[in-house]
């Protein structure tokens, strides 16, 4: 991947320069803007990490953007510890991805640095590639592990219950209203996107689920719940397996009890109805766009997901990016890392 | 003759479809919801053959729990079973001592033919 640095502070271009490593990334660093320029006619950046004025940041950034070569490269801006928000709002309205404050350790620009080849990632899996283009939102359907999702659950759910599914895809036709369902949310390491997979079912597949999974046609409305969010988690895992498959690592939390009603954004359904029976479940896939949260370890609990990789001071890799915090994980780096460290979470589900 | 097994799940489904399997060929099934619901059932327990144990559960999961028994010198044999299936997270508990990995679904004759591996009945 080849990134290309701008900024005029000397020593703090070397240091990051030497925090990229050279097997991994191509790194260009100048300290004029004009040289910047030259570099993105050169050669196209996949990233361009470049340090933004006070004043002037955004035009800067669509100068820089300006450049056909760097039409599609990401940026990342560095600003002052305490930037006024305007400053901030103005940047991403120019374009910008990303931005880090001064002072800022070597880890943190290498895992800003890494989340575009993340993003990369995402935006080749679905139909449409759309490279860093985020101006429209994503569509859970355009995603190819979604396209190959319906037959994998229909797959692992005949399995658990020991009959058949008959899969298509969209709403159940004949589902009444009084549906009940349990979800469970999935992220992508680092990124702001959630994407939040649900089991439905309607009178009729809550009979199946007692009847076929329970073994119990009068089980209770708990056994009844917690095998629906059993189903989700199964179905979460062979997500997680279709999306691997592509290279794409998925985290997922636990499961909880979900209302039909909550599908605000855009999801899409698979349904899949017992061979030879009433019985049918959805499964609805749905990408919700979230805020990332900058905040003390002393605040970390359980259900937050790290942004980034947690290093000690010898950088060695204590917990990576992406990882679902528990109670006891929580608990533990707060201990370990102390309130005066700051990182970047997505919230708890 | 038997052997106790642990069963750690939070989900009451996959805890009772396991213990299902494993008391059918005559183990002593001990449930546990959560890593520390088993480290407190553990402390009980010295006759403990084999842990099977999922990864994603609230307050400790599967693999904490790992890092918690291997921590102890605990030698009883643990088998994961969850929807994971990522490399890193197999080496790593591989690295804390377990010795299987089940993807679910499972499939019950799978999971007792591991069980008989592991923790002979009789033996």
């Amino acid at each position: 991947m080849r990134v290309l640095l701008l900024n005029d502070r000397r020593a703090e271009r070397d240091a990051m320069v030497r925090a990229l490593p050279k097997d991994t990334y191509r790194v260009e660093a100048v300290g004029e803007e004009a040289a910047a320029i030259a570099a993105i006619a050169r050669e196209a950046p996949q990233v361009v990490v470049f340090s933004a004025p006070a004043k002037g940041g955004q035009d800067l950034a669509r100068r820089l953007r300006g450049s056909e070569n760097a039409v599609e490269a990401y940026l990342l801006a560095i600003v002052e510890a305490s930037p006024v928000p305007k400053e901030i709002t103005s940047l991403i309205g120019a374009g910008v991805h990303d931005f880090m404050r001064r002072p800022f350790a070597d880890v943190e620009l290498l895992e800003r640095v890494k989340a575009p080849e993340r993003l990369l990632r995402w935006s080749r899996s679905v139909s449409k590639p759309c490279a860093f283009d985020f101006s429209t939102a994503l569509d859970v359907a355009s995603l190819r592990s979604w396209r190959t999702l319906g037959p994998l659950v229909a797959e692992d759910l005949g399995e658990m219950a020991g009959r058949p599914f008959v899969v298509s895809p969209g709403w159940p036709a004949q589902f009444t209203t009084s549906a009940r369902s349990a979800s469970i949310p999935m992220s992508l390491a680092g990124d702001q996107l959630e994407l939040r997979l649900s089991i439905v079912a309607d009178g009729i597949g809550l009979t199946w689920v007692r009847e076929a999974l329970l073994g119990d046609p009068a089980a209770n409305d708990e056994a009844t719940r917690d095998a629906l969010r059993e189903l989700a988690n199964t179905a979460g895992g062979a997500l997680k397996r279709a999306a691997l498959s592509e290279s794409i690592t998925l985290t997922t939390g636990i499961p909880c009890d979900d209302t039909v009603s909550r599908f605000p954004g855009k999801h899409a359904c698979w349904s899949l109805k017992v061979e030879g029976g009433e019985g049918c479940l959805a499964v609805v896939g749905e990408i919700r766009t979230r805020s990332n949260e900058r905040i003390s370890a002393a605040q970390l609990t359980e259900g937050m997901v790290l942004a980034h990789d947690i290093r000690n001071e010898g950088g060695v890799l204590l917990v990576p990016a992406g990882s679902r915090l528990t109670a006891t994980s929580a608990s533990r780096l707060a201990t370990l890392l102390g309130p005066r460290y700051f990182l970047e979470v997505a919230p708890a589900a | 003759m038997t052997a106790r097994v642990m069963v750690i799940d939070d989900s009451m489904l996959v805890r009772r479809q396991v213990s299902a399997a494993l008391k059918t060929p005559g183990y002593l099934v001990t449930e546990a919801v959560d890593g520390v619901d088993a480290l407190e059932k553990l402390s009980g327990l010295e006759d403990m053959k084999l842990i099977v144990c999922d990864v994603n559960m609230p307050r400790m999961n599967g693999i904490e729990l790992l890092e918690r028994l291997s921590a102890q010198g605990s030698v009883v044999p643990v088998v994961m079973l969850t929807t994971e299936g990522q490399p890193e997270l197999i080496q790593r508990a591989r690295s804390l001592g377990a010795k299987g990995w089940i993807v679910k679904p499972f499939k019950p004759e799978f999971l007792v033919a591991t069980a008989a591996k592991l923790a002979p009945i009789g033996v």
